[in-house]
């Protein structure tokens, strides 16, 4: 008994796969998030902005950067950074997913994120701060330890890098990280009036530009506030008390519970690339890949051992 | 090699001290401004944990902070749902027909209009007493770039009458009380522009 626990111990101490999926999720999310503007990037960041560049300019502090300050201080064809961005931007991307180079493409990635997102700071939203953050792990983590170009290239490197590494407890401190996360979100939402008599809830179903893709029919709820007062509480304990998905048995459900609020969000507030961003964060964290991997390809069990 | 587990111990723990403190700072900070709006300032000059945090906006953290997305706080839709604006824009041939009506510039994926919403919410500044603020400003160049991507796109248009209205929606105590209330559009700016109004890059 001691036995197997011990060796199971050894076992998630040496499991990397969470970084795995996190390192080709994001890769993956912030090369669609990229091509899912590109055709408005000279309405948004470009040379045609909506709100000129020198105008957004004067709010970004001194210190960081910004394709409109680095096209100013080269003197470069805008064209031509353009090309070279995108160019770099997919090569940074690609390698990502690939885990070639790992770290430097993050950083890369990372860089050129800020270029453009700090270009224009007023069209920036939730979402652009998590990539930002989740890319910032990515510069640092050893997500290219197995299933990597680089685990192919340095064998003997990645070799030490894993016997060493505990990966158990980085997990965990990604897991801190979403707990502090989530428990401000929630807190902040508690501390507003109108998130515990339903009003916020119904406010963010109303408002004139959400539920535009999928048109649900939501005007009924008014005769039934008792629902959206429900709600307003369920989303504060569910992110408020987020650190209740460690105990074992909470875990399913908690994470069923998480991610079906940032559905909702999907749905309702059409904020696709911000919900996605915060499943792939909350799987990183608690998902669980191992049961994933042994399970048949039944996909109910798969899902219900998997959250086990 | 060695202490590789400790170097993500230290970097972590940098992460958790700093998300906390812009967070502390961030909660104290719109809460305050929300439900204190009058005597914010002198409010949160007092508060001992909000100056605590206070380190979080020198140079150096301010940078890393910037660079690594952690300058964000995670309150978000907090503490309370914000109000919407919508925008309307009627542009008009020479001989005054009306040919095209629009709430935002034609823009060819549904992200990129997620992202300039996320920029209405200045529009609040146009209750703002100041005339001559730089933000009220800000807001005029925004609507006037709204406005003349509008314009810029109808071959035939020679000027677009831009409006812009705050949203209300009635809320669930407002329905109890009067259950067929309808959304209330409160106009808080009016403006229109010519093709020559435009800026020289955009010509």
């Amino acid at each position: 008994m001691l036995g197997n626990t011990l060796s199971n111990k050894v076992n998630l101490e040496h499991k990397d796969d969470y970084l795995v999926f996190f390192r080709m999720a994001i890769a993956l999310f912030v090369g669609i998030h990229f091509i899912s503007i590109y055709q408005d990037l000279p309405y948004l960041f470009g040379e045609e902005a909506l709100i000129p560049n020198k105008v957004t300019d004067i709010y970004v502090p001194n210190y960081d950067i910004s394709l409109y300050r680095f096209l100013k201080i080269t003197n470069l064809d805008p064209a031509f950074a353009w090309s070279i961005l995108t160019f770099l931007f997919g090569m940074a991307v690609l390698f990502l997913l690939l885990g070639f180079l790992t770290q430097p493409s993050a950083i890369l990635l990372l860089l050129l994120h800020l270029l453009l997102v700090k270009t224009n700071v007023f069209f920036n939203y939730g979402v652009d701060y998590f990539t930002s953050i989740c890319l910032f792990f990515l510069c640092f983590l050893p997500s290219n330890v197995s299933m990597s170009i680089d685990s192919l290239i340095f064998k003997t490197l990645m070799k030490k890098v894993r016997n060493k590494l505990n990966f158990q407890r980085i997990r965990v401190y990604l897991q801190v990280f979403m707990v502090i996360s989530y428990f401000f979100s929630g807190f902040d939402k508690l501390l507003g009036h109108n998130w515990r008599n339903g009003e916020s809830i119904w406010k963010t179903l109303t408002l004139p530009y959400s539920n535009l893709d999928f048109n649900i029919n939501l005007e009924w709820l008014v005769n039934y506030q008792w629902i959206m007062i429900g709600m307003g509480w369920s989303v504060i304990i569910v992110e408020m008390c987020y650190f209740l998905i460690n105990i074992e048995t909470l875990k399913k459900y908690w994470l069923i519970a998480i991610i079906a609020m940032h559905f909702g969000i999907a749905l309702v507030l059409n904020l696709y690339f911000f919900s996605t961003i915060m499943i792939i964060l909350n799987l990183t964290a608690y998902y669980n890949f191992e049961a994933a991997k042994h399970s048949p390809i039944k996909y109910p069990k798969l899902l219900t051992k998997a959250l086990n | 090699m060695r202490y590789i587990n400790t170097f993500y111990t230290f970097v972590f723990f940098v992460i958790f001290i700093l998300t906390i403190s812009v967070n502390t700072r961030g909660t104290i900070k719109s809460y305050t401004q929300f439900y204190k709006a009058d005597k914010a300032d002198s409010i949160l000059s007092k508060n001992n944990l909000f100056n605590a945090t206070l380190f979080i906006e020198k140079e150096p953290i301010s940078i890393f902070l910037s660079y690594t997305g952690l300058e964000t706080g995670f309150g978000f839709f907090a503490p309370n749902v914000a109000s919407e604006y919508i925008t309307e824009f009627k542009v008009y041939s020479e001989d005054s027909t009306l040919i095209k009506t629009s709430n935002f510039p034609h823009l060819k994926r549904k992200e990129s209009i997620t992202r300039i919403k996320s920029a209405y919410l200045m529009f609040e500044e146009y209750f703002n007493d100041d005339k001559d603020s730089l933000r009220l400003k800000k807001c005029n160049i925004f609507l006037k770039g709204l406005a003349l991507r509008v314009l810029l796109d109808e071959e035939k248009g020679k000027y677009v009458h831009s409006k812009v209205y705050l949203y209300h929606h009635p809320l669930l105590g407002q329905l109890e009380d009067e259950p067929e209330m309808i959304p209330i559009y409160t106009l808080i700016k009016s403006q229109k522009y010519t093709k020559d109004n435009a800026w020289k890059h955009l010509k």
